[in-house]
């Protein structure tokens, strides 16, 4: 096999024979220059922009430095140590934790249920409702908070409105502690659902049907053809998509408590990524953000193996065992072999 | 067209499911399932809607066409620097993001679909794990480094981290298109006395076109919504965009938010969203699932 990451394995399924003749190099500089000419201007922006910043905050964890003062001073492991002993930073963690277990059913059954009635009754009810599911993934986090924000006004809002009409009492949803984060997962659910809700689909889009109906051949009922022949073969997509979306989810998770709560009532609706953002941008304390984000990077970077390595084991049973986490980029962490991509 | 003899009573032409009375429960549990996503999924853009139409005294009634309609809120906001200035600031922005992104990004791709080279493989994994990389944990670092070298609040200090988060949707989505064109029709036009330059313009841009469209708008989408860089890294209007001002009047107003308005802007920034939606959806969606995962 060529080096490749998944990048290079979504055609492979396609035109196995395209990729032995795809290195092609008509006259010009060597291949190696001429590949630096391409990939340099890339390269550097991500290396100056991203790879810079992040070792300058991996610097700035170790010092003390607000904007105050002029000249940051050595703090060794102390900011570290702050993230620990405060209680602040555990109970944020402790409530990412809630956050990504309520997200989970969002990202995984949810979707991929939906994702299975629209592939077995295809049709123009089903495209229109894929339409409409597709909205919330490119809607503005900001402009869909807002909204619910607008909705749940303990005053004003038409959630109350319609509650009282139906004889119950009035709730304030964001300001209750018992609601607060609920709330805010399902408001984001909503993106997550759509989002994997395509990327099942573009998985079931490559499931053999024949399996469907020799299953039905046996007599063997629509819920048992789907719970013991769909579902197995998705499986493994269900799982790449919930490391997933657990990656992806906090920037929208961010947004709507930004909006929302901010962080509030009491720090229930508080995170890390929201934590982070408070150390930075209400107390200026950059080295204890700093250090958040380095323990954050370091949180993803161990999701991200998982990913990468069940995205390979799972995919030795070879070409049969249906299609791999189909799509999203993130995988390239690592290498992977065994993804193959569905295509729509 | 394959004609499936199932041997139920009832067997149409795709094998309906029987109507027992565990299939009709499983029925009416779905049934809710699915409209309380539809609720979760539609009512915030059709209640942004209805709001951004309603009077200021109508706001608080609960009924979903307004009793009472307006187009004030939109003359009120378009009539204030404020929000035409965030307008002019999000479009620049992503546009000039989006376009320097997708020019990197097809270089690349270009490289990473077509040649072999030492090292590619460690460097497109460093290059999509940006992709997933938190946001948040460069925004601190950013805004310090943006302080010292005057780009914070500035229209720069937007678009490079635009530029850095859409280079590796750009070089996924990209190489992906890439790996599918036919390289080789190239040389074909060339011998059938293209010129190279006649090659690249009359057959490889039109092959190639499709998937950098769908690059550039996925780039844009991303750039328009973004909102953790936009409210780090502006202060003031001149490079703050209508996301972060949203945020900004809704959340930091002492006095009694202008709903009305902050609806009519939140209407106005999904309106491209939508249009994409309507006339691009079959291409984000293709977009989406070969690549990248930030809607």
């Amino acid at each position: 096999m060529t080096a490749d990451t998944e990048v290079a394995s979504r055609a492979a399924g396609r035109r196995a024979g395209g990729r032995g003749t795809a290195p092609h190099r008509p006259g010009g500089p060597a291949p190696r220059a001429r590949s630096w000419l391409y990939l340099g201007p890339a390269t550097i922006s991500l290396a100056v922009w991203v790879y810079g910043p992040l070792v300058f905050t991996g610097v700035l964890s170790f010092l003390h430095w607000n904007l105050v003062s002029d000249h940051p001073s050595w703090a060794g492991l102390g900011n570290y140590a702050r993230l620990v002993d405060q209680p602040e930073f555990p109970h944020a963690a402790w409530h990412t934790l809630l956050y990504a277990v309520g997200i989970l059913p969002f990202a995984t059954v949810v979707p991929m249920a939906l994702a299975i009635m629209l592939w077995k009754k295809p049709g123009a009810v089903s495209t229109g409702y894929r339409a409409l599911l597709f909205l919330p993934v490119v809607l503005a986090p900001v402009a869909n908070a807002i909204a619910w924000q607008f909705i749940l006004d303990p005053l004003q809002g038409a959630a109350n409105g319609l509650l009282q009409d139906a004889g119950f009492g009035p709730r304030n949803w964001l300001g209750d502690p018992a609601t607060a984060l609920p709330v805010i997962v399902l408001i984001t659910a909503a993106k997550v659902v759509g989002l994997n809700l395509l990327l099942f689909g573009a998985a079931l889009a490559s499931l053999d049907r024949r399996t469907l109906e020799a299953a039905r051949l046996e007599g063997a009922t629509e819920w048992e053809t789907t719970r013991f022949v769909v579902v197995p073969q998705l499986r493994r997509t269900a799982v790449l998509l919930g490391l997933l979306s657990l990656v992806v989810v906090w920037p929208w998770i961010f947004t709507n408590v930004a909006v929302l709560t901010q962080g509030g009532p009491n720090g229930a609706t508080d995170n890390v990524y929201y934590r982070l953002y408070t150390y930075a941008f209400t107390f200026f304390d950059a080295g204890t953000a700093s250090a958040a984000a380095i323990v954050i990077s370091l949180a993803f970077a161990v999701l991200l193996g998982a990913y990468a390595v069940l995205g390979r084991r799972r995919a030795d049973p070879g070409p049969g065992s249906g299609p791999a986490g189909s799509g999203p980029g993130p995988a390239g962490a690592r290498p992977e072999r065994g993804r193959s991509h569905a295509s729509v | 067209m394959s004609t499936v003899t199932v041997p139920a009573p009832r067997a149409g032409r795709a094998a309906r499911p029987t109507g027992s009375s565990t299939d009709n429960s499983r029925l009416l549990a779905w049934t809710t399932v699915n409209t309380v996503i539809i609720v979760v999924s539609i009512v915030p853009v059709l209640w942004l809607l209805s709001l951004s139409f309603k009077t200021p005294a109508s706001i608080p009634d609960s009924h979903f066409i307004p009793r009472h309609w307006t187009l004030e809120n939109y003359r009120g906001i378009f009539g204030t620097s404020l929000f035409t200035r965030a307008l002019l600031n999000s479009i620049g922005i992503a546009l000039i993001s989006t376009f320097l992104a997708v020019l990197l990004a097809s270089m690349a791709a270009y490289a990473v679909a077509r040649l072999r080279f030492p090292g590619k493989t460690v460097l497109v994994g460093f290059a999509l794990l940006i992709s997933v990389f938190p946001q948040i944990s460069l925004v601190n670092p950013l805004f310090n480094l943006w302080r010292e070298l005057g780009l914070f609040d500035t229209w720069p200090g937007l678009i490079i981290p635009y530029l850095t988060f859409g280079l590796p949707l750009g070089i996924y989505t990209l190489s992906a298109f890439f790996r599918e064109i036919p390289w080789d029709l190239e040389k074909a036009a060339q011998v059938d006395g293209a010129t190279p330059y006649q090659a690249f313009v009359k057959v490889i841009a039109p092959l190639a076109a499709p998937g950098m469209v769908t690059t550039a708008i996925l780039v844009f989408i991303q750039c328009w919504n973004d909102f953790v860089f936009a409210i780090s890294l502006t202060s003031t209007n001149r490079s703050r965009t209508v996301p972060a001002a949203i945020a900004f009047f809704s959340g930091a107003s002492q006095f009694a938010q202008p709903i009305g308005s902050i609806a009519a802007a939140a209407v106005i920034i999904t309106i491209p969203i939508i249009l994409f939606v309507l006339f691009f959806q079959r291409r984000i969606v293709a977009g989406l699932t070969s690549g990248a995962v930030k809607g």
